[in-house]
């Protein structure tokens, strides 16, 4: 692979101009201009909306589901995006909130665990190694703390929002975003902290076992 | 009933409160000068949370490690996204329907709405205006090489410069001019540049690079051996008159008539090696009145055939050497040969004899000018600044030392030519670096560090956008330098810092080299040509930073990378070398929206042309050297140049060992 990424996601001319185009073709809101946008940005960025859906929610079924619906909005928002630069930063703003409307949910209708006896085979591959992927104390730790301090971090560091973008992306003014990120880091060094000890407290209580 | 009231942003409950937030925030953006100040220093006595600064920044490490486990999304999302929308849709009269998926592939029907876009916005007025083409200029003169078939385009007259070996198995500068390309598809059919009549001087000793001076009538030559074992740095005279580089006054190759070889005062020149900084009063960046005159005797230059004069000797060069834009300064890095010490800075000031060292502290790397400052990075283990533990670290000892750049009270161990090992004041285990940018007065030595992390930025000439690696340095094999580990070359959005200031020192202290007091930043700068516009880098109330949508040039791991900005500042080209043999590397060109700084590929035809490593860009065109091919052929110069709407190509006969000038 290329050193030099020409990820698609990062030279927004293809999405910018498309959006000039569409509005070209309709000043109001066309169904047609929408269509092919959402087509040309579903296939620039939902792999990185699918994969923020999936770290907010742990769960690659229902990240699926929200990816769906982020992009099913965004087609019915079409006409709500005012700047064609700004389309990435936008289309992560629906994204967290139909993350948060997910979470906020879940907080209310409460899921009883499956406690029986697997009804088909043992877990997949692709399961097992996603399990895998959330069994660090980082993933453990990222869980723990507020979902939009989680959310603030995770557009921060791995999808590389910033400044104007990432407010935007949080619904929040720049200061505000500026906060959030702030206090996230701080929730977070703590949820590490007590992941690790917890480890190394298992840990110990693992090795008295063994002994005795 | 509790009242709350709203917390004001000075009102902290303590000052470690205060600066757990500032070393967070600190990772999020710049911090105002007056936070950062006052962060470094209260994390100079506070232990506790120096830890918390650094555990915050291994977190963020830790954070983007997940970049590299990024989930796959099941490959029906498509399908089951459209299906989705096409029910929103609904009804018969749907513009818009599922089934064209089907027929075109994603990517493709992707692609070719960006091609398109690219060329509307090319005709359309996105890209900024260029001169207009000179039509009736003569096209470059056919080489014996031309063929009939090839239409040559007319550009504005322009003109490129390289040093190519010859036969004799010395070396010949060129510079030619040209005003006209071939179409990219032209091909074998295409005219070579003729350089019968461009070359200009002859060197004698193998080059590794050579940059030309904007305005003086010279060169400044880096030996080859100077990259690899050791050399020296050359400032070498052209004839005169001194080339001209005002392209509408050379429509054609300019003839250069070879210069009558100086004779070496000393036939037999002892390379000396460079005054070693240690004893530099870098406490106080101006210098203080028992700094060393006495300490370091003078050198003398060393007089080099064909009147070169060694600037500096026994050195490896580290990084692109420059000039600045008004060509009174020469700036490059550079560690000492033996390898005891990582790169500093050096500055040569054109009239001088000798470079000096305007850093201390043995990672300190030059990566531009912006007016007539050094723009610089320095290698700083993972934290917000260095970390200090001093050479002879004892239990009574008091805690790390967090220090501003240049150290306060260097060891002098820290800076080329010192015999100890590199580095002693670093923590051992701190074999992740991160990047600080600064700029620094190279006629005060006063210095400003940029808050953030970033390594070797570049930074456009209009001074509103910063190319720059961000991402975590690795000690490379040497032992004494760094390379790029975990990462990304990012484009965004420039904040112009403040000028540095010198520390008001009521007694003046002579300068180093001159004997004269050190200037102060406020002072005038030197003499600049008329022609040269000031620059508004320096200045944030005239170039407010542009709402830039950041951009990812390139992923790590990179191995080497180089870019560079045209004097409009809306040419950007990048090379990216190859893992597998780094002198060689990809190079595209980016036209950049001088408003939001948004990348378009209009210019890039290059598809990541093959390049070693060392480019020029200049307005309207872009030169490069290509790798020598499979069958035995030579390297070449390979020319691109491009109006509002015409690009062309244009290359130089095969030889060997070819430099484009900077």
């Amino acid at each position: 692979m290329s050193a030099l990424s020409h990820d698609a996601r990062n030279l927004p001319f293809g999405n910018g101009a498309l959006l000039r185009r569409g509005r070209a073709v309709s000043a109001t809101w066309d169904r047609g201009a929408a269509g092919a946008f959402v087509e040309v940005l579903f296939g620039k960025h939902h792999g990185e909306i699918y994969a923020y859906l999936y770290r907010m929610v742990r769960d690659g079924e229902l990240a699926a589901d929200l990816t769906q619906d982020a992009f099913v909005k965004a087609y019915k928002a079409y006409d709500t995006l005012e700047k064609p630069e700004n389309a990435r930063a936008w289309l992560y703003q629906i994204a967290h909130r139909v993350a948060l409307d997910e979470l906020r949910r879940r907080k209310i209708v409460r899921f009883i665990p499956w406690t029986g006896e697997s009804r088909g085979s043992s877990p997949s591959a692709e399961h097992m190694a996603m399990e895998l992927r959330l069994s660090g104390d980082l993933e453990r730790a990222l869980a723990r703390i507020p979902e939009r301090q989680r959310a603030a971090l995770l557009l921060n560091e791995l999808h590389d929002l910033t400044g104007l973008e990432l407010a935007a992306a949080l619904g929040v003014s720049h200061i505000a975003a500026r906060a959030l990120l702030s206090r996230a880091r701080g929730s977070l060094r703590q949820a590490l902290t007590e992941e690790r000890a917890a480890d190394a407290a298992l840990e110990s209580t693992t090795i008295e076992a063994g002994e005795r | 009933m509790t009242m709350f009231r709203r917390r004001r942003p000075d009102d902290w409950a303590s000052e470690h409160e205060r600066a757990g937030v500032l070393s967070a925030l600190d990772l999020v953006e710049r911090l105002p000068s007056s936070d950062a100040a006052w962060l470094s220093d209260h994390l100079l006595d506070c232990s506790t949370c120096r830890e918390l600064a650094a555990a915050y920044a291994a977190d963020r490490l830790l954070l983007r490690s997940l970049r590299d486990t990024a989930p796959e999304p099941p490959r029906d999302l498509w399908a089951r996204t459209a299906a989705a929308i096409e029910q929103e849709a609904g009804g018969a009269d749907r513009a818009w329907r599922l089934p064209r998926i089907g027929r075109v592939p994603l990517g493709a029907a992707s692609g070719l709405l960006v091609v398109a876009v690219v060329v509307g916005v090319t005709l359309f007025g996105k890209t900024p205006p260029e001169t207009a083409v000179v039509a009736t200029a003569p096209p470059v003169t056919p080489g014996p090489d031309a063929t009939p078939g090839s239409t040559p385009l007319a550009i504005p007259p322009n003109q490129v410069a390289w040093v190519q070996k010859n036969d004799l198995g010395t070396y010949d500068l060129f510079v030619v001019g040209f005003d006209a390309v071939c179409s990219v598809d032209a091909g074998a059919e295409c005219a070579p540049i003729d350089s019968s009549a461009g070359k200009s001087v002859e060197l004698s000793r193998a080059p590794g690079s050579v940059v030309l001076s904007p305005t003086a009538p010279q060169i400044v030559v880096v030996d080859v051996a100077a990259s690899t074992t050791g050399g020296s740095v050359f400032i070498v005279p052209v004839p005169t008159p001194q080339p001209s580089f005002d392209p509408s006054a050379t429509p054609s190759p300019t003839p250069i008539a070879t210069p009558d070889p100086t004779p070496p005062p000393d036939p037999t020149p002892t390379p000396q090696p460079t005054p070693p900084p240690s004893n530099e009063p870098s406490a106080s960046p101006t210098g203080s009145p028992d700094a060393t005159p006495d300490v370091t005797p003078a050198p003398t230059p060393i007089p080099i055939a064909d009147g070169a004069v060694a600037i500096i000797s026994d050195v490896i060069v580290v990084g692109d050497p420059a000039y600045s834009r008004d060509g009174t300064w020469f700036a490059f890095s550079a560690r000492p040969a033996d390898g005891s010490a990582g790169p500093d800075i050096y500055v040569w000031q054109a009239g001088n004899e000798l470079a000096r060292p305007v850093t201390f502290d043995g990672r300190s790397v030059f990566t531009g000018w912006i007016d007539d400052l050094v723009l610089g990075s320095r290698a700083v283990p993972i934290g917000v600044t260095i970390i200090d533990l001093g050479p002879t670290p004892s239990p009574t000892a008091p805690p790390p030392v967090v220090t501003a750049s240049p150290p306060p009270t260097p060891s002098p161990a820290t800076g080329p030519g010192s015999s100890s090992s590199p580095d002693p004041g670093l923590s051992p285990a701190a074999t992740i670096f991160d990047g600080v940018a600064f700029v620094l007065d190279p006629a005060t030595g006063a210095s400003v560090d940029l808050v953030g992390s970033s390594w070797r930025p570049v930074v456009d000439p209009s001074g509103r956008f910063v190319v720059s690696w961000e991402g975590a340095l690795l000690v490379d094999g040497t032992g004494v330098g760094w390379g790029l580990g975990e990462g990304r070359l990012v484009l965004d959005a420039w904040i112009a810092p403040e000028r540095p200031q010198p520390p008001i020192d009521p007694d003046a202290s002579p300068s180093p080299d001159t004997g004269s007091p050190a200037p102060t930043s406020s002072a005038p700068a030197p003499t600049a040509p008329a022609s040269v516009e000031p620059s508004s880098s320096l200045d944030p109330s005239a170039s407010p930073s542009p709402v830039v949508l950041r951009t990812v040039l390139a992923d790590g791991p990179v191995v080497d990378f180089d870019a560079r900005w045209d004097p409009t500042g809306t040419r950007l080209a990048v090379w990216i070398a190859d893992p597998a043999d780094p002198k060689i590397g990809s190079l595209r060109l980016f036209v950049v929206d001088p408003d939001t700084g948004v990348l378009s590929a209009s210019e890039d035809r290059l598809d990541g042309a093959p390049a070693l490593r060392g480019f020029s860009l200049e307005r309207g065109r872009l030169a490069w050297i290509t790798p020598p091919g499979q069958d035995g052929e030579g390297s070449r110069l390979h020319v691109v140049a491009w109006t509002l709407d015409r690009f062309g190509t244009i290359e130089s006969r095969p030889g060997s060992e070819l430099i484009v000038l900077q």
